[in-house]
């Protein structure tokens, strides 16, 4: 499993909204979606999903609520509030100039 | 918004439910691991391998993952808070002596702070207890140069044109006292109750508990009266038939029309109690016609939204045009218009504001004392700290429970507060220092809690916030290197606890230059001359009903019956009577010194005296001679002035001998004497006044008739006596004398003058005690600021002192630093009194605010307590063994 070695602060929050953008999942699902849509590059750092998870709900980016899952268990599910909505474009227009920035200076001459 | 509502759902979540929060989070966890080992079984893994690969896609066992999660929930702040709050706690446990020291001061502050804000806020804050009360206003008359103060009631007829012509007020009425005798079967008594005009219970949107108010109909007919609920209880038994029946006052009938509800707590100017009857005008009587002049307090409604301002400003103007119309008229006077919650407490608004302030001084300087005491204590604790933080706790940890710390000494303080001040508000109620209660009740209600709760905030604040700051800003290495004492930390702490005594000793300056001033205020009322004798001097009022009283002679014969009897009384001296008590000055009349009648011609109190008179009162005659039997009723007019009327009228009292006056349309008085200024208390001013008095011999005046509605005429018996004289004495004697006749009180006339001094004696005496108590505080402060300072140089002073340095002068440099924090806080405060002071100066007699003496009086005196306190735990530390000393450190 490879994986960028520091993530930006914050990135991990970034893309756990970005997830979230689409429609409600419970953790479990977030770890999943967030391995699939990166194509395996990207798997979240060990023990920190959660941790940010519950961060981000007392922050108020994240509303939860428990809803019976697909397997038909309690999960708990995350959405986004309009906070979270507003959090994340600021995010995505930081990161979009970041990285343009990065690669604009990696860019081989 | 709505950001701000999910937060403070999640952290009333944590605070509350922090249980439920985990056991969340455990399901959350449980429900990831748990689907996942499914998965890896699905894809043929052994229970074991699907296990340990759920754990790794958790990022750990979900123990370790939980515990990430209550951090980053906030479940672990709150915790936190527990465990400090019990850490605390054991500490405060730990050192009964201190805490105890601590809650008390904070305790005592929070108290004194809630009981007298709780009075102020009955009397000030609370609106009175009427429908829209804060539109109700009063108005008087006032002179330009005392615009606030009321000087003159209001001519009756201005009432007449307000109600014509005012836009600003919905209601207008008229009201004016009305003291009425009213005998029980034992005796008698007076009531004090108003005469109004027919609109006033529509002025104040009150209905009668029972009955009716007064209509327009009762000015014809039978006397009508509508009784307070108080009055009804006193005078009918609180019975149920009461209206309809006859309550006599001043041997008049009256029928009873209404009663009013217990909460209609009615007043004007600052009497001590509500008015206890209603009675209309008197149709015909003089003065109360539409032209009149009659004095009224004018009682107004105004309409929502207009200001006293505009009011004022309308009833000025209606004022002066319609009294231009008149010769003599109201014109040199402007119209004073307050609400009638500032008329009813003239006097004791600035009472109550100068007792805040002193009191919210108080906390300021109780809550730097603890936070003084409190760092001085962090400074021991210093070492505690870094180790703390060496082993990784958070500067914002140990700031955080530093000030957890500090909350519960706060709240401890303020619950003790609390407790403290529902005692207090008892004593006061009982006590009644002011000489009258508000007509609100004073209670311990939502306002004096939030007050309680802000004095708490502002402690936590004051102790707790450097300390912190500073326990938490040292480098750790530096306090663990010197074993926690004489590291760097000890420095920036021991500069915090300096800038706070600063700050102490500068309110405490502040507060004892101010108590000096009102001490020398209240010594000037005291030590003043009055003019007159007050030793030995009781004084009663007699009331004779017009049956059979109806003329000077009868009045005057009654009059030297009673003094016949009252003189074979054992011990007394001298009789006089008189139609004014001491310290009043008498109704006021026209003085013209001209055939006609001058527009411009002054308004002198006048008192109507016996020929024993200024004898009795020990009044000195300055020129020519007081009454004696020559001016009787038959005998040439004849007044005598005091030396400030003659001064007024003929510029010199050797100039007004032999003059003649004329007072209110009498014919022409020669003055045959100038007696010496006696003086008087104006009701809502505080010092003592010297008005132009004149006085008319008794058989020449007890005849006049001032009022032809008044039933009765009362005149005021002077009795000076080696021996206490009684009430009940006089009682009888008058009873003996004519049995129509009622003494309605009687008083020593050094209480009167007591009372009179009431207001300033009560604030110096307050200001005195929180003077000491701020003393002491400064002293407690100064104290522990040195005796730390010497416990860390303990050493040092020991190898001093075996080295042989003077043991006076290593005192002196302990206690040099504090004696120098000290000083700089009395410059602060001194230059914050001269300040302040100037606010003050209405409250001042005799004392000018800038005063040089009371600044530098209290100046040696927080030195002195200074010096001394500093230098106890500097003396006490040379007195050691130097080798033990060394030995013990």
């Amino acid at each position: 499993m490879s994986r960028p070695s520091d993530l930006v602060q914050g990135t991990l929050d970034a893309l756990i909204l970005r997830t979230l953008s689409l429609e409600p999942l419970h953790g479990l699902a977030i770890a999943g979606r967030l391995r699939a849509q990166s194509d395996d590059e990207l798997s979240v750092s060990r023990g920190s999903l959660y941790p940010a998870l519950h961060k981000l709900e007392r922050q108020g980016l994240l509303r939860a609520e428990w809803r019976p899952s697909a397997s038909g268990r309690r999960a708990k599910y995350y959405a986004l509030t309009k906070a979270g909505a507003r959090h994340l474009a600021k995010e995505t227009k930081e990161w979009a100039r970041l990285s343009r920035a990065v690669s604009l200076v990696l860019k081989p001459t | 918004m709505s950001r701000l509502l999910v937060r403070l759902q999640s952290l009333v979540r944590t605070l509350f439910w922090s249980g439920r929060v985990d056991r969340e989070i455990d399901e959350e966890l449980r429900f990831h691991v748990e689907e996942e080992i499914e998965a890896g079984r699905r894809a043929g893994l052994s229970y074991e391998e699907a296990r340990s690969a759920a754990h790794a896609s958790l990022g750990g066992a979900p123990a370790r993952v939980r515990d990430a999660c209550r951090d980053a929930a906030g479940v672990s702040f709150v915790d936190d808070f527990r465990q400090d709050v019990a850490y605390g706690a054991r500490i405060l446990r730990r050192n009964p002596g201190f805490t105890a020291v601590v809650l008390a001061t904070l305790g005592l502050a929070t108290g004194a702070v809630v009981t007298v804000f709780s009075i102020t806020d009955a009397w000030l804050l609370r609106p009175l207890r009427f429908p829209a009360a804060d539109r109700l206003v009063v108005a008087f008359g006032s002179t330009t140069e005392r615009p606030t103060e009321p000087a003159v009631w209001m001519p009756y007829r201005e009432y007449v044109a307000w109600k014509g012509e005012a836009r600003t007020f919905t209601v207008v009425s008229a009201a004016f006292y009305h003291a009425a005798l009213w005998r029980t079967s034992t005796e008698a008594a007076s009531v004090v109750g108003l005469r109004v005009t027919p609109e006033f219970f529509e002025t104040f949107g009150v209905r009668p508990l029972l009955g009716r108010p007064l209509t327009t109909a009762d000015s014809t007919g039978p006397p009508a009266v509508v009784l307070s609920y108080g009055f009804w209880q006193r005078s009918l038994g609180g019975s149920t038939d009461a209206v309809g029946r006859t309550v006599t006052l001043s041997d008049e009938p009256y029928t009873v029309v209404g009663i009013m509800p217990r909460a209609f707590d009615m007043r004007l100017l600052d009497r001590p109690e509500g008015a206890a009857f209603w009675t209309l005008f008197k149709p015909g009587a003089p003065g109360y016609d539409p032209d009149g002049l009659g004095p009224v307090a004018i009682v107004g409604r105004l309409h929502n939204g207009v200001s006293i301002a505009a009011a004022r400003a309308e009833a000025e103007s209606i004022t002066q045009r319609t009294e231009s119309r008149y010769p003599l008229n109201f014109t040199q006077f402007v119209v004073n218009l307050s609400s009638l919650q500032a008329d009813n407490t003239r006097t004791i608004r600035s009472t109550l504001m100068t007792v805040l302030a002193a009191v919210v001084c108080l906390l300021l300087i109780a809550a730097m004392n603890v936070g003084t005491l409190l760092l001085g204590r962090g400074l021991g604790r210093s070492g505690e700290a870094a180790v703390r933080v060496a082993l990784g706790a958070g500067r914002a940890r140990l700031l955080r429970q530093s000030l957890t710390e500090t909350l519960l000494v706060a709240v401890g303080g303020g619950v003790l507060g609390l407790g403290l001040a529902v005692i207090a508000m008892r004593l006061f109620l009982s006590w009644n220092p002011l000489g009258t209660l508000p007509a609100n009740s004073v209670q311990l209600n939502g306002s004096a809690l939030a007050v309680a709760m802000l004095a708490v905030f502002v402690t936590t604040m004051i102790c707790g916030v450097v300390p912190a700051v500073r326990t938490s800003a040292g480098h750790p290495a530096d306090a663990l290197r010197g074993g926690g004492e004489r590291g760097r930390t000890v420095v920036p702490t021991q500069r915090a606890q300096s800038a706070m005594l600063v700050a102490q000793i500068a309110v405490s300056a502040v507060l004892l230059v101010c108590t000096s001033l009102l001490a020398k205020t209240f010594a000037h009322l005291r030590s003043e001359p009055l003019g007159f004798n007050p030793a030995g001097l009781s004084v009663a009022t007699v009331v004779l009903p017009n049956t059979p009283f109806d003329s000077g002679a009868a009045r005057i014969t009654f009059y030297r019956q009673l003094a016949d009897r009252v003189r074979a009384l054992p011990g007394v001296r001298a009789v006089a009577a008189g139609t004014s008590r001491p310290l009043v000055g008498g109704a006021p009349l026209t003085v013209n010194t001209t055939a006609e009648d001058a527009v411009s011609a002054p308004r002198f109190s006048a008192q109507d005296v016996t020929t024993e008179f200024f004898e009795t009162l020990q009044i000195p005659v300055v020129l020519g001679r007081a009454f004696d039997r020559r001016d009787d009723a038959r005998g040439a007019p004849v007044v005598v002035l005091n030396a400030r009327a003659a001064k007024d009228l003929f510029g010199d009292p050797a100039a007004a001998l032999g003059q003649r006056v004329r007072l209110d349309g009498e014919s022409w008085r020669q003055v045959v004497g100038v007696v010496g200024n006696v003086r008087t208390s104006f009701f809502n001013t505080l010092e003592w006044q010297t008005n132009p008095i004149v006085y008319r011999p008794a058989d020449q005046a007890f005849s006049r008739v001032g009022d032809p509605a008044a039933t009765s005429f009362s005149f005021d018996l002077h009795i000076r006596a080696d021996r206490s004289v009684t009430d009940a004495d006089v009682r009888a004697a008058t009873l003996a004398a004519g049995p129509r006749a009622a003494v309605i009180e009687f008083r020593r006339v050094p209480d009167l003058v007591a009372e009179a001094t009431r207001q300033p004696t009560f604030r110096m005496t307050l200001l005195l005690w929180f003077g000491a108590v701020s003393l002491l505080l400064a002293a407690i402060g100064v104290y522990g600021v040195v005796s730390q300072a010497v416990s860390l140089r303990l050493r040092e002073i020991a190898i001093r002192l075996a080295l042989g340095a003077e043991p006076l002068a290593l005192v002196a440099a302990l206690a040099r630093h504090a004696i120098v924090v000290a000083s700089a806080g009395l410059a602060i405060g001194a230059a914050a009194a001269l300040m302040l002071g100037q606010t003050l100066q209405s409250l001042l007699y005799g004392v000018r605010a800038r005063d040089a003496a009371s600044l530098a009086g209290a100046g040696v005196l927080l030195l002195a307590v200074t010096i001394v306190a500093a230098s106890l735990p500097a003396i006490r530390a040379i007195r050691r063994d130097p080798v033990g000393l060394l030995h013990e450190t």
